[in-house]
């Protein structure tokens, strides 16, 4: 089929030529023949690259341009949604807007960590709200979606604090409204429009309370910023005014409101995810006519796959007559989702580029088609590479664990060094600097620019995303010839290679030892194989020791069908979750609705036939559970979610975590910050590092020094009875607590064998569950946990004691490292920043003459915006209390042991 | 479970429960026939406390078998600031209540709640001190409060000559000197000189409290080791202070 003779307006047609696409594949062609741009819901099952995006994306905007509303894609991985975004930025010559949502790194949110949103809309309207970046600019809400993928910040504000804080928005929303608005007028001159239900500051005697903007009235005062400093301003008039257009919304993680209006008045949001968008914001969401799926296999994935499937659940019960797309790989059972999704389900095995599949033995590869090709006369792994190189294509190599990554691709590095030309050399060194550039830790960075100097890299999920964005362009590019990697790579990004290497068709999985690779994984793997422009066909190739391997190989892999995907979401920690869910956004309101929203999941679609008992049971089983922890009351068949579950639902925890936090807080007034750390590290959010037979004994000992500040109560309660139970906890645990303690990257790579990338997510991580422990003890009005978490939580945030965050909190381009070094030098405050002399400052190690100048510009304005100096204070007292392991607050790098140590010693 | 027992000078007894509150937010007191026990580390367990009152420093007392009392010292310290001149003050407890009675010109009485608080066995600190000096409490809360002008850290010195309180920082240096000539030294013993750096925040919380419960401190410490600071309460019984040495 031609894509001149595409049921399309001619516009969307010319924006397909100009991609340089004249013909549709196959699958694509089937897509269309099965109705998907009549609005038929379409199961797209088919290889990587046959082109599925473009299905989609056609009829995103055919439904777009005909009226239908707005379309949602959802991606599984954030890198992916950028991608798509940029790709479908084409479409805004045709006046359609195109906007990203991705929860940031900042963004608690993880609805969002798990699921990218991207939103096409329509256009025109003018929102005032304030932002900033080192200046207040006051902008429309049409030029903030433009400005969505640079970093701007809103003004927001810290209640509790009282004090103006900037923070990066994670979702950004714009929908019809027509109705009234309420235009509140102020004292000095100046308004603000809002809509009757939107919330917004007042001060109510001393405190500062939410009001409904209809609720607000002639008098009352409400706090404001000017010029970056919070006033009062009285309200001098309240008018309601009809209005028809558009209006916006956005999130501010962490703080839940944002400045707006001319007036520059607070206004609270709701922090929200999509989920509560479905409740809240029925106007915009109604409007939504098409949703894509990618990657819907995801479904399978123990961790994400039941929120993708509860959120299409949700979507489809919430949104009659939407056209639903989804895209996958190649799955075992496709009819089986299409039929969960009213869907027609399109199988099809072509690729753009033909796929040779093959089983390495001896010196030969034996191929599916029955053609054999013979390799050099090498020993692994470098026959695999040679003749590939030679004519010009690249090699990928999928191996079981982390360290054989790294140490193939270090074997391999000076044999490929060999087989490459000046120009290459030259082109690899600039890659080489580049990443010694983007590395923290610089033993890795070392490690890493060695082998690319050589034309090789591995890749894995230890590395840091600016590491491996900077590996995956060069070998886009060409420029890196080889790539060894873990299987996470084969399920993320789209990195193709002439020559697929399944080195290992086994991988290490904790507790069960090693396990074979399923067919799915393994086609995955094998997909990766040949790039459409670059080479005629693609080799997969796995390896096999004798010949009856080779021939289990053959069978078990390249001639198998890919196994059937399966719901995970009858695991406890789902269900409870979920379920949580499902109540507190008001999907359910009897234990009735409960069961109605899970019978519409894919999980009750599979097993339906089997056993609608066992279901039930396992429903009521956790109902109980929540009922018996507080998050919902149950009240003969209505079920109520309180206050503490609605929290649980927003913070996105595990309900069990959210017990365990709480068992850990409520039984003592306070904590260690090592106590708190093991307390989090407690939950089934996080993933515990493993400890190794060498390291049991350390981590032991540490264990009975520490014995006497960690919450092992809490630990017995939840099943970590045994000590080698409660060393992987603690070694979580103390992981976070060497960094916050400033311990060097390097060191804690080192220390802990864990990449930078683990840290990362570790630290990430940390912060979240601290957040969620911070909240739930304010809810609690358990004060002194609350103060103490808040400061933790922002040193886990910036990896710095408490006495840093004065600075790293405040200044751009100040880290821990930097932070460390003022310190040391005398400049422990903005203030002694502000008045130092700039050859003063540029003395200090890491800080030349431009930082200097820069820093001092801020903390200088900071100073005169009047904006830190209060909350230092309030944490240096907060953290006193939380400090119970080595004391002394500011002062604490001195103190090695405590008082205890040296009596225990004494008495020894 | 109960006790009740008389402190005839209701000030002294102020005194000595905010000495302790400079540090300790929550303690336990222990009761027993023999006397009032408390031992306590501060939140950040840098600094102990270890109050010893025998009965006989009571002027009435009556205790049958041991009670531990948990109390929060900031309420109690806002109680007992109500004190004035020649009250008594009795402490009581019954029913899980504390009842403190401020008799006076009038009798005030005062009930508190018991609180929980973990039990964390101290033990007994036995640490082997090389020097220790006993002097003047004031002497030795002016030679703080000078350091305290100069520095966050204080250094105590213990040669064959003399004692020195000394403090230095990028503002100066300080020394207070105390020979064995001096008025103000009453004992000095040393069997190995010792040097040691504490925190001036606790010491000075410390020292200026206490000094106005005696008159005399005796001070114990040795090189990079915990100080022990005394004083002896004149009605009988003793305060003890252990603070962790600062290691530069």
């Amino acid at each position: 089929m031609r894509v001149d003779d595409l049921p399309l307006p001619p516009k969307v047609i010319e924006v397909v030529r100009r991609r340089g696409i004249e013909e549709l594949y196959p699958p694509q062609e089937e897509a269309i023949r099965a109705g998907v741009l009549e609005r038929r819901n379409i199961l797209l099952s088919t290889p990587t690259a046959s082109g599925k995006t473009l299905v989609a994306e056609l009829a995103m905007v055919k439904n777009v341009l005909e009226g239908y509303g707005k379309a949602i894609y959802l991606t599984p991985l954030r890198a992916l949604a950028t991608e798509k975004f940029e790709e479908f930025r084409v479409w805004e010559e045709l006046g359609i807007r195109v906007a990203i949502s991705t929860g940031d790194y900042d963004s608690r949110d993880a609805w969002l960590r798990n699921y990218d949103i991207i939103v096409t809309s329509l256009p025109e309207d003018e929102v005032t709200v304030v932002i900033s970046r080192g200046e207040l600019i006051h902008t429309t809400f049409r030029e903030l979606l433009n400005r969505v993928d640079d970093l701007f910040h809103v003004l927001s504000v810290d209640v509790e604090n009282l004090q103006v804080v900037e923070a990066i928005p994670s979702l950004l929303i714009r929908y019809p409204y027509s109705g009234p608005v309420i235009e509140l007028e102020f004292c000095n001159g100046r308004s603000v429009r809002v809509t009757p239900n939107h919330s917004i500051y007042v001060f109510d005697r001393n405190e500062v309370k939410l009001y409904e903007a209809q609720y607000v009235k002639r008098g009352m005062k409400v706090p404001a910023v000017q010029d970056g400093v919070l006033k009062s301003l009285e309200v001098k008039r309240v008018s309601w005014i009809n209005y028809r257009g558009y209006v916006c919304d956005f999130s501010v993680p962490g703080y839940e409101n944002f400045i707006a209006g001319d007036a520059c008045v607070l206004c609270h949001n709701t922090y929200e995810k999509l989920d509560s968008l479905i409740r809240h914001r029925a106007p915009w969401l109604s409007d939504v006519g098409t949703v894509v799926i990618d990657e819907i296999h995801m479904i399978s994935e123990v961790k994400r796959g039941p929120t993708l499937e509860m959120l299409i659940t949700k979507l489809r019960k919430r949104l009659r007559g939407i056209q639903l797309i989804a895209l996958s790989a190649t799955i075992g059972n496709p009819e089986e989702i299409a039929s969960w999704l009213g869907a027609t389900p399109i199988v099809n095995t072509w690729r753009p580029t033909p796929l040779k599949e093959g089983v390495y033995v001896d010196g030969t590869v034996e191929f599916s088609d029955g053609t054999i090709k013979k390799l050099s006369p090498e020993p692994l792994p470098y026959s695999l590479v040679r003749d590939c190189l030679l004519e010009g294509g690249q090699v990928l190599i999928f191996v079981s664990t982390r360290q054989r990554a790294v140490q193939l691709a270090e074997k391999l590095s000076d044999y490929v060094r060999k087989l490459l030309d000046s120009d290459d050399l030259g082109r690899l060194s600039s890659v080489a600097e580049e990443i010694y550039q983007v590395s923290e830790a610089s033993r890795i960075g070392e490690q890493l620019a060695k082998l690319i100097q050589c034309g090789v890299s591995y890749h894995h999920a230890g590395l840091s995303h600016a590491q491996r964005r900077v590996i995956e362009r060069a070998f886009r590019s060409r420029v890196l010839k080889v790539v060894v990697a873990t299987p996470t790579l084969a399920a993320g990004v789209n990195l193709p290679a002439r020559r697929v290497v399944v080195y290992d068709y086994r991988r290490y999985e904790p507790g069960r030892g090693y396990v074979p690779i399923t067919i799915m994984e393994y086609k995955q793997m094998a997909g990766r194989a040949g790039r459409p422009q670059f080479d005629e066909y693609g080799e997969a190739i796995l390896i096999a020791r004798c010949l009856e391997e080779k021939r289990y190989l053959m069978e078990r892999y390249i001639l198998a069908n890919p196994e059937p995907i399966t719901s995970k979401l009858a695991t406890e920690s789902s269900l409870r979750t979920h379920v949580l869910a499902t109540i507190a956004e008001g999907f359910a309101k009897t234990i009735g609705d409960v069961e109605e929203v899970l019978k519409l999941t894919f999980y009750f679609h599979q097993q339906k036939l089997v056993s609608d008992f066992g279901f039930k049971a396992l429903m009521r089983s956790t109902l109980t559970y929540l009922e018996s922890r507080g998050f919902i009351s149950v009240n003969g068949d209505e079920v109520k979610v309180t206050n503490l579950g609605a929290r649980v639902c927003e913070l996105y925890i595990d309900p069990e975590t959210a017990s365990i936090i709480l068992s850990g807080l409520r039984s003592r007034k306070q904590l260690s910050e090592l106590g708190y750390l093991y307390l989090i590290a407690l939950t089934p959010d996080i993933p515990r590092l493993y400890v190794r037979r060498s390291e049991v004994e350390k981590y032991v000992e540490l264990l009975e020094k520490y014995r006497s500040v960690l919450p092992l109560d809490v630990s017995e309660q939840y099943g970590f009875v045994d000590v080698e139970d409660q060393v992987p906890v603690l070694k979580t645990a103390y992981l976070l607590y060497r960094w916050i303690n400033e311990a060097s990257e390097d060191e804690i790579v080192e220390e802990f064998d864990v990449g930078s990338g683990d840290l990362r997510s570790y630290v990430e991580l940390g912060e979240w569950l601290l957040y969620s422990a911070h909240s739930l003890a304010k809810l609690l009005g358990l004060k002194q946990h609350a103060g103490a978490l808040n400061v933790l939580m922002r040193r886990v945030k910036y990896g710095v004691r408490a006495e840093l965050l004065e600075l790293v909190e405040n200044l751009e381009g100040v880290g821990r490292v930097r932070a460390r070094y003022l310190y040391r030098y005398g400049f422990k405050t903005l203030r002694d920043i502000a008045e130092a002399p700039l050859e003063k400052l540029m003395k200090v190690p890491t800080i030349g003459p431009t930082l200097a100048r820069r820093i001092k510009e801020q903390a200088s304005e900071l100073l005169k915006r009047g904006v830190t100096e209060v909350s230092y204070h309030r944490e240096k007292r907060s953290s006193l209390g939380g400090e119970v392991l080595e004391g002394y607050g500011r002062k604490v790098d001195k103190v090695r042991k405590t008082l205890l140590d040296y009596l225990r010693e004494s008495n020894e | 479970m109960s006790f009740r027992f008389v402190f005839s000078d209701a000030r002294e007894w102020r005194y000595i429960i905010e000495s302790i509150a400079a540090l300790i937010e929550e303690a336990t007191f222990v009761v027993t026939p023999e006397g009032v026990k408390l031992r306590a580390l501060d939140p950040s367990r840098v600094a102990m406390v270890d109050l010893e009152l025998p009965s006989t420093a009571f002027e009435e007392y009556s205790c049958e078998a041991e009670t531990r009392v948990g109390v929060n010292f900031d309420d109690m310290k806002k109680i007992l600031k109500r004190c004035k001149k020649d009250d008594k003050v009795e402490y009581e407890v019954a029913g899980g209540k504390l009842k403190i009675k401020i008799i006076g010109k009038a009798t005030r009485s005062f009930v508190l709640p018991l609180i929980d608080i973990g039990a964390e066995t101290l033990p007994t600190p036995r640490v082997a001190f090389t020097a220790r000096v006993k002097l003047l409490s004031d002497a030795v809360e002016e030679a703080i409060r000078d350091a305290e002008v100069i520095a966050d850290t204080v250094k105590l010195e213990a040669s064959e000559e003399m004692f020195a309180i000394k403090a230095m920082s990028d503002k100066g240096d300080l020394e207070v000197q105390f020979g064995r000539e001096s008025g103000s030294l009453i004992e000095y013993e040393v069997t190995e000189p010792a040097v040691a750096s504490y925190s001036l925040e606790y010491m000075g919380d410390i020292v200026k409290k206490s000094a106005k419960i005696a008159d005399l401190v005796t001070i114990e410490f040795a090189t990079n080791k915990p100080v022990a600071l005394t004083f002896e309460i004149p009605l009988g019984g003793r305060l003890v202070y252990y603070l962790a040495p600062r290691m530069e």
